[in-house]
């Protein structure tokens, strides 16, 4: 009997030890919350906010990480915890549980705007609103309900980096028209053949889809207007099949891989990192991305500052002009569900307070009137101010619906690089599937 | 003659053993090499350059990863699913062997079914069950839920080896005025040692490495489990390959050195019971 | 009563077992094969049944079908090559020469580490520009033949094929060892008198006295294969392209792409896939014992 007992209490024992040490790390975070409210009964009679901050920016964690640290201290009556995912599924399970995110730093997607998840700061918070310039407003309004759920911390723009020293030794000069890029290319081709003379990789396969086919259609039918189409999937405005130029550029892509002119490996296997290293190394001449990757590019090789270059997008139609984006970067809102209303547009105002420091970090341009911000190297931010200023910029990427984003347009370029999608189907490809996604029967 | 054949086997059986090794080593050689490697040294120089060796990358991981306290969370769900399943496979294990009625074949019969079932089918029915019963960002909900993943294999593997042990023993602890309870506690249960061993070895790297059910269960950092603190380190890092790295074999260091430790049991457990016919 | 229950305890020990397995895994299943009925999002409140939709769905799209078949095509392939490899490496390392212990280790090793973190390691070895891969090619004479195989459809299965042998050969084998230590030794004996050769004393004494470990080893490869997600993500995502997409990832990217229901129907049909090789092969195992 003993021994039975013996061992059962051993087992007892071994169990409750296991199950305290679970419940034991729940209560340390209950005891910081309870220790914090006790510190706030002497203050005021208010009960601390727990708030969820959202965001899908790995780059910044540093800054928004210091930031809400900063927050909690100068605002003993919140508590904002932040959480980095990248994983859209992660979201998608706690909006269906009834978890919204207190603040959302990131991509915010037309549905769950639509839905009401987010606060419409033109009622709520139209001083602010106000502050930031217009065209960027515009940009980010929600065009079915008109709305602003959203506003952007910094502006970006797309177009097309290349290397200065490169250009120079060969004596190239920029082009304007997509011949002129492709001789561009064919030059640095014949004379440096161990530089890539134009670069892609598979984050940009996607992006490019809205930018040089879909760009093209979104100018002629002016960008609010295209947009709107496509939250509706208005098929009478976006025709992808007759105007969307879709098949054009599979054209333009094929003929560029059949001569060589980019890396169709790399543009499989590689990523942003490959991109940032061949750069250093004086190994691409040519790439078409967003200002978001230059970001990065510089801090992680500070020397490229001074010899990458920016111009416009080339038209992949004959007769028409570059141009260039003006796009947003980093839009954040605020939970319409939560309870603490007050205390959310309170550190919504603080977050624009300090928006300069963001852009700097994030070496972009501010969206906030007034607020001039040293973001990168003298010459290229030049560069950029002249696409912008000389060149039509309104092209953004166009609202896709859930699920169709860049790395599902990636895949259709890739299997079209591959041979297995001849390029005449590439443009029923993409309808087809940008139809599926919106769940057409 | 045969001393010539001899040898050339044992040498042949030599440098096959060096070329095995090589290539089992050869990644952790790259992970050490990246993981040891300055930052400003590109990648693309190769892994047989001289490294510019720094201990930096290890510092950044541990600390910016919080890859110690990941480390205990991880222990813990570990150890407490490893006490569940144990318990709880072996009594089942045993019973069905045992006492095969209807039900308890029935059951049998679920749990081998339940095997092929992939998992991604439960996520999202069970984020809703788990937040019903407040079981989201706690230790205990994930030790039931990994323990329950994990119940069918270890059945089926208590229930083999029981198959395969004589009666005699219980038998006669029970002649000798044991209920059958205690029969099967303090004679049987000691016996499954070997099995028990094994069970242990291969759910212990199962629980350890969970990813997939973790990362939408545990979601405040201070629970992060090893995993779960790599992949937020990966997130926060995107190119920094070096800390990555060093993240990367800290992880797989407490696996290794349990393997390390247990696998003379390991494999005796597998020869006792497990596998035979 | 206390005593009744005390004298008939054993009968009933697989229920606690049980009823955990049910709560955490039977109970959400059901949910889940309900989930598939319905055309549910994920997001909205709304969920509208509609019936076996999504069964004729996945039939319809030529890219699922492809998955379908790009996951059966691995499924077949990966046992095949672990077990014998597994088998192998066991006959190998089962001699007494000295290093077999620490053998034994090293190809064990890579199975305990992560078959997401392994990938990602593998494919900084394989690329082109300074992979390791490359350079221990050209060191040995043969760099010429290196190409960048994760970028092209055919080669790309084989890559992520070839790392989860690499991994994962480890576990079979030491099953396979398992078996071998418990041949009696009488029987190799036996068969030596009667002048039998290394390959025959392989054929019929080794080879039926493993058949239990063969039984477990296929199975469990079996649903592992059909299931392979991690290391997918890891090497190609299911690149270039959709050439490697397995069923596993077609389901990840449907949920997460607001088609949770849709992707919950592709996990039960997944589930219909792993049960009838599996189902074929324990019975087979079963008949002839």
């Amino acid at each position: 009997m003993n021994k039975k007992q013996a061992t059962c209490m051993a087992a007892a024992v071994l169990i409750l030890t296991t199950v305290l040490a679970g419940c034991k790390t729940t209560d340390v975070t209950t005891d910081q919350t309870a220790e914090q409210k006790d510190s706030q009964k002497s203050e005021a009679s208010k009960e601390v906010a727990e708030l969820t901050f959202y965001h899908r920016m790995n780059t910044m964690t540093d800054y928004i990480d210091a930031f809400v640290d900063k927050y909690n201290d100068e605002h003993p009556n919140v508590h904002i915890t932040t959480d980095l995912q990248t994983d859209s599924a992660v979201l998608q399970a706690r909006y269906a549980a009834g978890e919204d995110p207190d603040i959302v730093l990131g991509p915010q997607s037309t549905q769950y705007m639509v839905d009401g998840k987010y606060l419409a700061l033109d009622e709520a918070m139209p001083e602010l609103v106000e502050s930031v310039k217009p065209e960027l407003v515009d940009i980010v309004r929600e065009l079915t309900t008109d709305h602003v759920y959203r506003l952007p911390t910094g502006m970006g723009t797309y177009g097309m980096f290349y290397d200065r020293t490169i250009f120079k030794e060969l004596g190239i000069e920029n082009p304007d028209t997509w011949e002129e890029f492709l001789n561009a290319c064919r030059m640095v081709k014949e004379q440096k053949p161990d530089v890539y003379p134009f670069y892609l990789e598979p984050d940009n396969l996607g992006h490019q889809v809205y930018y040089l086919p879909l760009g093209l259609s979104m100018l002629d039918n002016g960008m609010l207007p295209y947009n709107k189409a496509a939250t509706k999937n208005d098929q009478s405005i976006l025709r992808f099949m007759e105007d969307g130029y879709l098949d054009l550029y599979a054209e333009r892509l094929m003929e560029m891989a059949e001569e060589g002119l980019f890396d169709k490996e790399a543009a499989i296997v590689g990523n942003a990192d490959t991109a940032s290293e061949g750069f250093a190394q004086h190994k691409i001449a040519m790439m078409l991305d967003g200002t978001w990757w230059y970001g990065d590019a510089i801090t992680q090789y500070p020397e490229m500052a001074s010899y990458i270059g920016f111009m416009p997008i080339p038209s992949i139609k004959d007769d028409r002009d570059a141009y260039g984006s003006v796009d947003y970067d980093s839009c954040i809102s605020i939970s319409a569900t939560s309870p603490y209303q007050e205390e959310l547009k309170e550190f919504l105002t603080a977050w624009f307070d300090d928006a300069g420091k963001y852009c700097e970090t994030r070496k972009c341009p501010c969206s906030v009137k007034g607020v001039e911000v040293s973001w990168g190297d003298k010459t290229f931010v030049k560069e950029v101010d002249d696409v912008l200023n000389n060149y039509e910029t309104g092209v953004v990427q166009t609202e896709s619906p859930n699920g169709f984003y860049t790395a599902e347009i990636a895949n259709i370029v890739e299997e079209m690089l591959v041979g297995s999608l001849a390029p005449d189907d590439f443009a029923q490809t993409f309808t087809d599937e940008w139809n599926a996604a919106y769940g057409s029967k | 003659m045969k001393g010539y054949k001899n040898r050339l086997r044992r040498t042949l059986g030599y440098i096959g053993m060096g070329i095995l090794a090589f290539i089992m080593l050869f990644p952790f050689y790259v992970l050490c090499y990246v993981a040891l490697n300055n930052r400003s040294n590109p990648l693309s120089q190769g892994v047989f350059a001289m490294p510019d060796i720094t201990a930096e990358n290890f510092i950044t991981a541990w600390q910016r990863g919080n890859l110690g306290g990941a480390a205990w969370n991880s222990f813990l769900i570990t150890a407490g699913c490893l006490v569940l399943i144990v318990l709880l496979g072996a009594s089942a294990g045993y019973t069905i062997a045992r006492y095969s009625n209807t039900m308890n074949k029935i059951i049998f019969s679920i749990f081998l079914c339940c095997m092929m079932v992939p998992g991604i089918i439960n996520t999202v029915p069970l984020y809703t069950i788990m937040r019903r019963i407040h079981g989201i960002n706690t230790h205990w909900a994930m030790i039931l839920l990994l323990s329950a993943n994990r119940l069918p294999y270890c059945v089926f593997l208590y229930k083999q080896f029981v198959e395969s042990m004589p009666r005699d023993l219980e038998e006669a602890a029970t002649l000798d005025g044991c209920s059958r309870f205690q029969a099967y506690w303090l004679v049987t249960f000691p016996l499954m040692k070997p099995v028990t061993s094994t069970v242990v070895i291969i759910s212990s790297v199962s629980f350890w490495n969970n990813y997939s059910q973790a990362v939408f269960f545990l979601q405040e950092k201070s629970l992060y489990t090893l995993p779960l603190s790599m992949k937020q380190f990966v997130l926060e890092n995107t190119k920094n390959w070096n800390s990555i790295s060093a993240a990367a074999l800290i992880s797989a260091v407490p696996m290794v050195i349990l393997f390390l430790c247990l696998q003379k049991y390991f494999i005796k457990g597998l020869a006792a019971g497990a596998v035979k016919g | 009563m206390l005593k009744k229950i005390k004298a008939n305890y054993y009968k009933c020990m697989a229920l606690p077992a049980f009823l955990l397995f049910f709560c955490f895994f039977i109970y959400p299943l059901c949910l889940g094969i309900g989930m598939s009925f319905t055309n549910w999002d994920g997001v909205s409140a709304e969920k509208t049944f509609v019936g076996l939709w999504n069964f004729r769905e996945f039939f319809r799209d030529s890219r699922a079908i492809h998955t379908m078949l790009t996951t059966i095509k691995y499924g077949l392939l990966e046992p095949i090559c672990i077990n014998v490899v597994g088998l192998g490496l066991a006959l190998f390392l089962d001699s007494k020469l000295k290093m077999t212990n620490l053998m034994r280790t090293f190809v064990y090793l890579p199975s305990v580490i992560s078959a997401l973190v392994m990938g990602y390691v593998w494919q900084l070895m394989l690329r082109p520009d300074g992979g390791a891969v490359r350079q221990v090619m050209e060191f040995l004479g043969f760099g010429a033949h290196f190409k960048a195989w994760l970028a092209y459809p055919d080669s790309a299965l084989w890559i992520i094929l070839l790392v989860n042998v690499w991994q994962f050969s480890g576990p079979a084998m030491v099953i396979y060892l398992a078996g071998l230590q418990s041949v009696p030794q009488e029987l190799y004996e036996v068969a030596t008198i009667d002048g039998a050769g290394y390959l025959q004393k392989l054929k019929c004494v080794t080879f039926p006295m493993l058949k239990p470990a063969f039984q477990i080893n296929v199975i469990t490869n079996i649903i592992g294969a059909l299931s392979v997600h991690d290391s997918v993500v890891a090497l190609t995502d299911g690149g270039p392209g959709y050439a490697t997409e397995t069923i596993s990832v077609y389901i990840y990217r449907m949920s997460a792409g607001a088609r949770a229901g849709y992707a919950t129907a592709v996990a039960i049909i997944l589930l219909l896939i792993t049960m009838l090789p599996t189902i074929f092969i324990y019975r087979a195992m079963q008949k002839e014992r």
